[in-house]
């Protein structure tokens, strides 16, 4: 059964608050993350994707507004939040730019030694981690974790965070710089570790292909507030919406929009190259005219 | 047909490794762009895109074979000066290619460090705030940037220099969809002006928009030829883990079902007026 893990209501935020410098990170911004969720959050820059997703583990407290996670109100002074930061892992841009131990085993060994386990248990830890972001443990534990490519570096530094083994799982771009085959690696990735790992998963993203592929359910920020919500279905339909907000758009919701614009009868929430080719010319009256 | 201006003829690269042995980046390429074309790279990391783009203006030396930028051998260490005042490059990261702490002063280093008297440099620079559109930015400190921006201050900085050729090596790998547009709009206006254009790139989208289209793979040419002739070998391009643009990929089916889909659409506009 699905529970409510994360509940942001009218959450404000701001930086340098109380000098001449104060800006307005999030006004009135709301998020919703159930414990079986694949969500996104998206926006242009500067919208306050980043600000929002640092209230969950604590990094940031609420100035205003309700910010509870797995029960936790991080609005208390008094709360502790190391506990919140073993259940939310926070994986930030370029997280491989944070690996440093010459070895892969160690690297992502690393976080579970610290919360103290037995060495079986670490193992166990690091195996599953490793495992679960498609590096295989033997073959990969001895690694020399600099000589690894940019995609496997990220996903080391992924089965780090996954080592302690939290319940929701935040990633920033993580797909930023990668190239075609890391993206999709690290896709792939993303779904096992969700199908398999009994947490919720929530990536911020401005690729909207990436976002259209993985997601289920969608946010989307502009100045500081929360403006859409929705099934990723949903929100790629509104493509007008999202032009506005200066955001991109998958290129086969683009041309699905397109088509309808022309006169042809298109469903709008299609979302992959198959579904659009499907919906084109499956049922259509005469495909070969 | 006029000498290409960056000629890569016979190129083999590799890196030394830290415990000692080599590993190849680029074997055997050769590979001409003529004066004024647009050309796109594309290929995974470790395909030898990113030495391409630094061999073409002597920041790296080939091991063997030469590359000539508009007749001069970048073997020739006293030519780099010069060589790098025809082929300007700009990095993924603009946080590595800023130095000073204005956007002007930024934009002015390269052409102050030429020497150019203070009327010269001026004018180069009020060109290249002009042509990426960065009049309002002048004054700003390029970290208080977007990275959009940043990399349009970048590229400022790089035309400053008045190269003819103009290469962007992943330059919109880390920049949200308005930072790509930006940058891809100004890449189109410096194409049109009469710059020569060479884009590396990890993005379809962006590769459909040159005119040619150079995919390597392990250090090699694996496929060149126009984004059309490129993206019509889906197979090959498959066996190399790249894919066609979705477009494409949703026109090929239709194709396959048998719909009668004129040519091979690589655009969203194509694709509308290529349906029967």
């Amino acid at each position: 059964m699905s529970e409510k893990v994360v509940e942001i209501q009218d959450l404000w935020h701001w930086y340098l608050r109380g000098t001449p410098l104060q800006t307005v990170a999030l006004q009135g911004a709301e998020l919703e993350i159930q414990s079986d969720d694949l969500a996104a959050i998206m926006g242009h820059t500067g919208s306050g994707k980043s600000s929002l997703i640092q209230h969950l583990n604590g990094i940031l407290r609420p100035h205003r507004g309700t910010v509870r996670v797995f029960g936790n109100d991080l609005a208390d002074p008094k709360l502790d939040v190391r506990p919140l930061r073993r259940m939310v892992g926070l994986v930030f841009q370029q997280p491989e730019m944070q690996l440093f131990d010459p070895t892969v085993g160690d690297d992502v060994a690393f976080g579970p030694r610290q919360l103290g386990g037995t060495p079986e248990e670490v193992r166990r830890r690091v195996r599953t981690a490793m495992e679960r972001v498609g590096l295989s443990f033997e073959g990969f534990k001895d690694r020399y974790t600099f000589g690894l490519s940019g995609g496997e570096m990220r996903r080391v530094a992924l089965a780090g965070v996954l080592a302690l083994e939290p319940r929701l799982l935040v990633l920033d771009e993580p797909t930023a710089g990668l190239d075609p085959r890391g993206r999709r690696q690290l896709l792939e990735s993303l779904r096992t570790i969700h199908a398999e790992g009994e947490m919720a998963v929530v990536i911020v993203s401005h690729d909207m292909d990436v976002v259209a592929e993985l997601a289920r359910r969608v946010w989307v920020l502009a100045g500081g507030r929360t403006v859409m919500r929705g099934s990723v279905r949903e929100i790629f339909a509104r493509v007008e919406e999202l032009r506005e907000l200066g955001l991109g758009i998958p290129q086969v919701s683009e041309l699905a929009y397109e088509l309808r614009r022309a006169g042809r009868d298109v469903r709008a929430d299609v979302l992959t190259a198959d579904e659009l080719a499907e919906a084109l010319w499956t049922n259509s009256t005469s495909p070969a005219a | 047909m006029p000498d290409p201006l960056v000629e890569v003829r016979g190129v083999t690269f590799a890196y030394p490794l830290p415990g000692g042995g080599r590993t190849i980046a680029l074997t055997d390429v050769s590979l001409g762009v003529r004066e004024g074309e647009w050309l796109a790279v594309i290929g995974h990391n470790g395909s030898g895109k990113s030495t391409l783009a630094k061999l073409f203006n002597g920041l790296l030396i080939p091991g063997r074979g030469e590359v000539i930028v508009a007749g001069m051998s970048t073997r020739d260490l006293s030519l780099h000066r010069e060589i790098r005042q025809v082929v300007g490059v700009v990095f993924q990261d603009p946080e590595d290619q800023i130095v000073a702490t204005l956007v002007e002063e930024d934009i002015a280093f390269g052409p102050e460090n030429l020497g150019l008297p203070r009327e010269e440099v001026r004018r180069r620079v009020e060109a290249s705030i002009e042509a990426v559109e960065v009049g309002e930015l002048r004054l700003r400190p390029p970290h208080q940037l977007s990275g959009g921006q940043k990399q349009r201050v970048a590229i400022a900085g790089v035309l400053a220099m008045r190269p003819r050729c103009i290469v962007l090596d992943e330059s919109t790998a880390m920049l949200d969809p308005e930072g790509r547009r930006e940058v891809l709009g100004v890449t189109r206006r410096l194409h049109a002006a009469g710059t020569t254009v060479v884009l590396v790139t990890h993005f379809m989208s962006e590769a459909v928009l040159a005119e040619r289209v150079v995919v390597l793979a392990e250090g090699k040419v694996a496929l060149d030829g126009s984004p059309r002739e490129v993206f019509a070998q889906r197979e090959r391009l498959r066996e190399l883990d790249l894919d066609v643009p979705p477009v494409t990929a949703v026109a090929l089916r239709g194709r396959a079902a048998g719909v009668a889909i004129r040519g091979l659409p690589l655009t969203v506009d194509e694709f509308v007026s290529a349906l029967p």
